[in-house]
């Protein structure tokens, strides 16, 4: 059992202030959406979480099983269990999907790493997420669609083994075929290792394959509104605006930096 | 494939079949470097490996003819070297050069010449420099319809300080021509890199583009692979293989050596 706890959290990039006091825990076998308007923070968050060098942590504190991480480096994070599947996955030339996970899964297991069990992983997870083999040893997402390039965060994800896994708009760019697939893989996998997990989404379409526990409202940096499924449902009829009008506790940047 | 070792300016093998001619000029009392020349009379594929032990001064002189597409994969290690090199190209030819450099010290000139219609280099380079290397470049549309595709990457470590200067020139009326450069200079030293990318073109119907980057890599690109729980000492040495490595299939065992060398 894991938890991931963020309490009072205030982050700023370039000393402007994009999350203003938020709290969050998410436990193993826990799946929890992140919903709100655009630059409300809620990517800044995904990326906080991973120990993005270009935020600052102001004040508070995330914590991964009651150890404060905010000063961790990112591949620590990583190797605790977090994994982030980003929003816009980078093209890096040159590097093979096939090295960054042999070199990852090196470093995480050690001396019990082995390549040919890896392989047959790494071969059965294309095929079941409908992917080109030959994307195996091409560059990171080197040519890749919008639809392959989530697909193949989820293959990494799917190999790394988290135990907290991050999904920053895993549906952006996809098509409904490859929305089925993603959805329904992520939720195999939940289903199989019961990880924590926190989904960042505009839409409601994929939250029909990953069905989430909790429901949070994201606006100006922090959560001003948390419930179960049916607040999804609140906000395709309404929209923000309400949830907006209602929220009052809205922080000034100067209180933080004083 | 064809194959010629060069051992610093000399030829050690030389393996090649009736698509390309290929003869050393010794140097003498007109000219004081040896000309190596090379004629390419058909499609084909030619891998110039050269090993410098001491130092090598020497001309290239190569010759693509009319309608012919030669792929040439050049390959250097070793201590110093100075070359020119000059490359012909003709009517509707397409000459595609690979060329991975580990030497001590350079100087080379490179003179492209698209003589006919048709004619189109595609020219990628890569370089780890350690001490002082500078490439000066030089391609001559001289028809139209003429296409150069120059990319240059280096590496720039220890005591390396690395130029590339690029000129590409075209002139007046000789129109859809597509010029393009693209320099990119990894400098993991405090040391100075300078690129020079420069288009003097004198006509209005042409396809023109550069772009030149020194620094380091980005840091979303380490945050990505970090990300997956790689330190940042492995995640820069991918990062360092993979920039070497791509567009370079010919040679990966030997660029793959050649990183664990400066990089294990």
């Amino acid at each position: 059992m894991h938890t991931l706890k963020i309490k009072d959290l205030f982050v700023s990039i370039d000393n402007k202030l994009i999350l203003k006091g938020l709290n969050l825990e998410i436990k193993s076998g826990e799946i929890h959406a992140i919903m709100g308007p655009n630059g409300t923070g809620k990517s800044t968050l995904s990326k906080v979480i991973m120990g993005d060098p270009n935020y600052k942590i102001e004040k508070g504190s995330i914590c991964f099983d009651d150890i404060e991480i905010n000063d961790l480096s990112v591949d620590k994070r990583a190797n605790l269990g977090l994994f982030l599947g980003m929003q816009l996955p980078l093209e890096i030339p040159g590097v093979t999907n096939a090295d960054l996970l042999r070199t990852a899964l090196s470093i995480k297991e050690g001396n019990n790493f082995s390549l040919m069990p890896f392989i047959k992983k790494m071969d059965k997870t294309v095929e079941k997420l409908k992917m080109d083999k030959s994307m195996i040893h091409r560059g990171i997402n080197q040519g890749f669609s919008g639809g392959e390039r989530k697909k193949n965060e989820i293959l990494q994800m799917y190999m790394l083994k988290p135990t907290t896994i991050l999904l920053d708009e895993i549906d952006s760019g996809l098509d409904v075929d490859s929305l089925k697939i993603v959805g329904t893989n992520v939720m195999d996998y939940f289903n199989e290792k019961k990880p924590g997990i926190l989904l960042i989404t505009h839409y409601q379409r994929l939250l029909e394959y990953i069905t989430p526990n909790f429901i949070h409202i994201m606006i100006d940096g922090k959560i001003v509104k948390s419930g179960d499924y049916s607040l999804v449902n609140e906000i395709e009829k309404n929209g923000y605006e309400n949830i907006l009008n209602d929220s009052t506790n809205i922080i000034e940047e100067k209180e933080v930096y004083e | 494939m064809n194959k010629i070792l060069l051992l610093d300016d000399n030829i050690d093998v030389l393996t090649l079949d009736d698509s390309v001619e290929c003869k050393l000029i010794l140097k003498n009392s007109l000219f004081q470097v040896n000309t190596l020349k090379i004629n390419i009379l058909k499609d084909t594929d030619i891998s110039i490996s050269s090993k410098i032990l001491n130092s090598s001064k020497l001309n290239v002189d190569i010759t693509v003819f009319d309608n012919v597409k030669c792929n040439i994969y050049d390959f250097k290690e070793g201590v110093n070297s100075k070359v020119k090199y000059q490359y012909n190209i003709n009517e509707n030819s397409i000459l595609n050069i690979y060329k991975f450099y580990d030497l001590d010290s350079v100087k080379e000139f490179v003179k492209v010449d698209l003589n006919k219609e048709g004619a189109t280099i595609n020219y990628y380079f890569k370089t780890i420099s350690k001490a002082s290397e500078k490439y000066d470049l030089t391609i001559y549309h001289n028809e139209k319809n003429t296409n150069s595709n120059i990319i240059n990457n280096g590496v720039n470590i220890h005591d390396g300080n690395l130029t590339f200067n690029v000129s590409s020139f075209v002139s007046n009326s000789n129109t859809y021509c597509n010029v393009i450069q693209n320099s990119r200079i990894i400098n993991l030293t405090d040391n100075k890199c300078q690129i020079c990318p420069n288009l003097y073109i004198d006509e209005y119907d042409v396809n023109a583009s550069h772009s030149a980057h020194i620094g380091s890599f980005k840091e979303d690109e380490l945050f990505y692979l970090m990300s997956r729980g790689i330190n940042k000492e492995e995640a820069t040495y991918l990062l360092i293989k993979g920039f070497l490595m791509d567009n370079a299939d010919c040679y990966k065992e030997e660029i793959s050596n050649i990183c664990e060398k400066y990089w294990r």
